[in-house]
């Protein structure tokens, strides 16, 4: 490389005087030999002095007062603009906002899918039900189930209970190792596994006009994941409610349940959830409302014997921070007194927004734990008395007063009226 | 140069020798003196207007790039922590701002390319500050003047970041040291981009004689 090309990017610092001394030195000695390199340097002083020489504006006498002005006014000089919201800096929000568009794109292609779905009939959306109320509500039920091995057969399987429908009076037979006969651990250990059989019995012994008169979706395969088991839940909340399976049934009105409630000296503001149980014996679900109740510091408020005798309703109250377990419980511990006190209907599936059915065997079980705003089209029309549930007074108290309804199977009478002495 | 600065053309006479310094306008600033703020306006509206105007080549974006530097400093005049000199930071918002501009006109499709008549151009009761005067005589007065002319030509066809570094090397006379703090990059870009500037003015004016 010639001197010059080293020399030449360096005479514009040279004559800036930002060289260091030995650089400076170094130009200085080539410069003295190199008429080029000279002639170069007398240009850039040339255009240096040019461009210090281009001509100057004095800005309008208003400044000061345009300044002024715009501080007065708020404004702002490096206030983002709307694209500077929209894509400042590129290399972020671009990327992020194309991700994004992409990602609703796919939720809308996703979520279209099933409403094109519902046109077309299928048989498989009970099957889809059915996983969604496999599903263990509870950690216990989960670590129970987890147990349970593939193959392995369920109680329930080992065991199986007689097929008895609705409007099936006769007492079901015991099973050897059921899980009424057997403590409530087994009794929860085997929830989830019974309660696909549970609802398939219960599909079949409802009147089928329950259902197929339903448009039904084609369920989604089991590894569609979660979109699936969504639609098949909401399925199940708004349109397959278990408490259909109940049938009409004379139930006080909400105006009632609040005299009611006056009467057993409950604030009507106070209640709370809706426990519904079907069995036939009202003593027995008694008994173990109190058992629970006892256990969490709660008592069972009895109502005198509305008139008519088909239904019954007592109250629960509870401390706020048990209302749950003992909804849980009182699913789990429905069958406990086991078949031989009432002898009254079995294969009534359980229902909640998120748990299992309950043992099959069960003779006098909760067939609906309503929470919430949860609705239902069915034949028990809880809304009613969820309208009495959603109170700001109640929700603010320390106990939940719960509206226990006992309902007889349909064309059957309600035993056992005369309830005990509540237990303090 | 930039810590005790001259005094604004309005206050000279027997009362300029009492200079204040920047430092302290902008202390009284913080203490809410709006008189002060006035007073560093006036003081450096011409070095902010004068960037400006050199770096878009536009008279109308640079009196809104200057009206909006003060604006700017006003507001954050409690932030300026002194690690500079005032007019490094003067600097630093005139050459933001006029770089926000840039790309306003580019987003806009617009050159930023603007004939030298336009300095001509003058608003009433403006006058163009002359070249020094240097004593030559007519003839060469205007042989260099036709010179600055087509420079001036020449510096708008430059990329902006390089114009920007000839201005305030050449214009504004800050050292590389300044310009790197100004520009907030280091001081072997600035000796490139200047060079490289000079160079291709160079090569532009050697192109048309």
């Amino acid at each position: 490389m010639k001197d010059c090309d080293i020399i030449q990017p360096e005479l514009s610092a040279y004559i800036d005087g930002e060289l260091t001394p030995a650089q400076q030195q170094r130009v200085d000695a080539h410069l003295a030999a190199c008429s080029s390199c000279q002639q170069a340097l007398a240009e850039l002083k040339t255009l240096a002095a040019g461009v210090a020489a281009l001509p100057k504006l004095e800005p309008t006498p208003q400044l000061l007062a345009q300044v002024r002005r715009k501080i007065s006014r708020g404004y702002d000089p490096e206030a983002p603009t709307w694209f500077d919201y929209l894509f400042r800096p590129f290399w972020v929000k671009v990327p992020m906002e194309a991700a994004a568009l992409i990602a609703v794109a796919l939720m809308v292609t996703q979520f279209r899918q099933p409403l094109r779905e519902e046109a077309a009939p299928g048989n498989q959306f009970a099957q889809a039900e059915n996983r969604v109320a496999q599903q263990p509500s509870s950690m216990e039920e989960r670590r129970s189930s987890d147990k349970i091995a593939p193959n392995e057969p369920t109680p329930e399987t080992a065991a199986p209970v007689p097929q008895v429908t609705l409007a099936d009076n006769a007492a079901p037979a015991a099973p050897a190792a059921g899980p009424a006969a057997a403590p409530e651990t087994s009794t929860a250990s085997s929830g989830a596994g019974v309660s696909t059989d549970g609802i398939e019995s219960e599909s079949t012994a409802t009147p089928r006009h329950e259902y197929s008169s339903i448009t039904q979706p084609a369920a989604a395969p089991i590894g569609q994941g979660i979109k699936a088991r969504l639609e098949a839940q909401r399925r199940v909340a708004s349109v397959s409610h278990p408490l259909a399976s109940l049938g009409p049934a004379p139930m006080p009105s909400a105006a009632a349940v609040s005299t009611l409630a006056r009467t057993a000296g409950v604030e009507p503001s106070r209640l709370g959830d809706v426990v519904v149980v079907r069995s036939r014996d009202l003593r027995a679900v008694q008994g173990r409302a109190e058992e629970l109740a006892a256990r969490c510091n709660g008592k069972v408020i009895s109502v005198p014997p509305s008139m008519d005798s088909t239904e019954q309703l007592f109250f629960v109250e509870v401390p706020r921070e048990y209302v749950a377990s003992f909804k849980l419980d009182m699913q789990q511990l429905a069958g406990a007194s086991g078949p031989s006190t009432s002898g009254t209907v079995a294969r009534v599936a359980a229902f909640t927004t998120n748990a299992p059915a309950l043992s099959a065997t069960s003779t006098a079980r909760v067939v609906g734990v309503l929470t919430g705003g949860m609705e239902t089209n069915v034949g028990f029309d809880a809304r009613a008395y969820l309208a009495l549930a959603n109170n700001p007074q109640a929700e603010a108290a320390a106990t939940m007063v719960l509206q226990i309804f006992v309902v007889p199977p349909p064309g059957v009478a309600l035993t056992n009226t005369a309830l005990s002495a509540p237990a303090h | 140069m930039e810590g005790v600065t001259r005094p604004a053309p309005k206050e000279s006479g027997p009362d300029a020798e009492k200079i204040v310094s920047d430092q302290e306008l902008l202390g009284r600033c913080r203490a809410g003196d709006e008189a002060a703020f006035d007073e560093l306006v006036v003081r450096h509206q011409q070095r902010a207007f004068n960037v400006a105007f050199q770096v878009l080549r536009d008279r109308e974006d640079a009196m809104e790039v200057a009206q909006d530097a003060f604006v700017r400093i006003y507001r954050s005049v409690n932030d300026f922590r002194g690690e500079c000199e005032f007019t490094t930071w003067l600097h630093q918002i005139v050459v933001n701002l006029a770089r926000n501009k840039h790309r306003w006109w580019r987003r806009r499709g617009r050159q930023a390319s603007v004939s030298l008549d336009a300095t001509r151009e003058l608003a009433d009761g403006e006058m163009p500050m002359q070249m020094a005067a240097s004593g030559d005589t007519p003839d060469v007065e205007t042989v260099k003047a036709e010179f600055v002319e087509r420079l001036s030509h020449k510096m708008e066809e430059l990329p902006q970041k390089l114009r920007e570094v000839l201005v305030l090397r050449n214009v504004e006379g800050l050292s590389y040291e300044q310009i790197a703090t100004v520009l907030d990059c280091s001081i072997g870009t600035v000796k490139s981009r200047i060079a490289r500037g000079r160079e291709a003015l160079r090569e532009s004016m050697q192109d048309e004689p």
